[in-house]
């Protein structure tokens, strides 16, 4: 069984999730829980500044949202945790898990420094390598839920 | 989704007078990172434009290194942009000029 995910005729998505995969975001979803809420400065891309040329607009907008980014990431993320062995997920829960997997994509890029042209040759240590393998892998899960969720057609 | 050309951090000027009667854009900003499906799917989602007006913003953000997404009072540009970011999207407001 492949992964996949399907849009059903009631508007849940059917999801298929093989152990490998359910293993790997079993792993990472908690980590980056741990790296959101100690402010890992690698998460800084989920939390960017909205006023970049106005630095009291800035702080005025940080003070007004207070922790609601943040606790909407973490959220999105809980509720992978929560729902790894659904085979089954509604609206809602789809869009926390293209969430919390863009978020994980986000924070890998981020990271490794990515660019649009990188490739599996521009990492030459252990680490690196399989944090862009882990990374290019959440971008094909991504695809899927995407395409499951928009309907949208390439 | 392309390499980066510009970025909003590159761009910290001193603070510029905001005028409240001018009206406010909402920019989404090039990153290597967000998938191009992925981008034209949250404009549809946030704003309802139809896949093909989506796709022409995500390619403009993809070669122009910038897209305006949104515009209107300050409150809402704000509540556009606080979405965006919920979605990961690299966002900022300003004043149309």
């Amino acid at each position: 069984m492949a992964l996949s995910f399907r849009r059903n005729g009631d508007g849940s998505f059917g999801v298929t999730l093989p152990l490998h995969d359910r293993s790997l975001l079993e792993a990472l979803v908690p980590q980056m829980r741990e790296l959101i809420e100690h402010h890992d400065p690698d998460t800084w891309r989920l939390f960017p500044n909205p006023y970049p040329k106005h630095e009291k607009a800035a702080d005025e907008y940080a003070e007004l949202i207070g922790d609601d980014l943040r606790d909407g990431h973490l959220a999105a993320l809980d509720t992978v945790i929560e729902t790894l062995d659904a085979k089954r997920l509604d609206e809602d829960q789809i869009v926390s898990w293209m969430h919390a997997i863009n978020h994980l994509r986000i924070f890998m890029g981020t990271r490794l420094g990515v660019t649009e042209e990188s490739d599996f040759d521009d990492f030459d240590t252990e680490e690196g390598l399989a944090l862009f393998e882990m990374y290019s892998y959440l971008g094909h899960v991504l695809e899927l839920i995407v395409r499951a969720v928009s309907g949208n057609e390439y | 989704m392309t390499a980066p050309v510009t970025t909003p951090t590159e761009k910290v000027d001193a603070d510029t007078s905001i005028d409240p009667d001018r009206p406010w854009i909402v920019l989404v900003w090039n990153d290597p990172i967000n998938l191009m499906s992925y981008v034209t799917h949250v404009l549809q989602k946030l704003f309802g434009y139809d896949q093909e007006e989506a796709t022409k913003l995500m390619m403009d953000v993809h070669e122009k290194g910038r897209a305006v997404v949104s515009n209107g009072p300050r409150e809402k540009c704000e509540l556009d942009v606080f979405r965006l970011h919920e979605h990961g999207l690299w966002a900022t407001l300003s004043q149309d000029d």
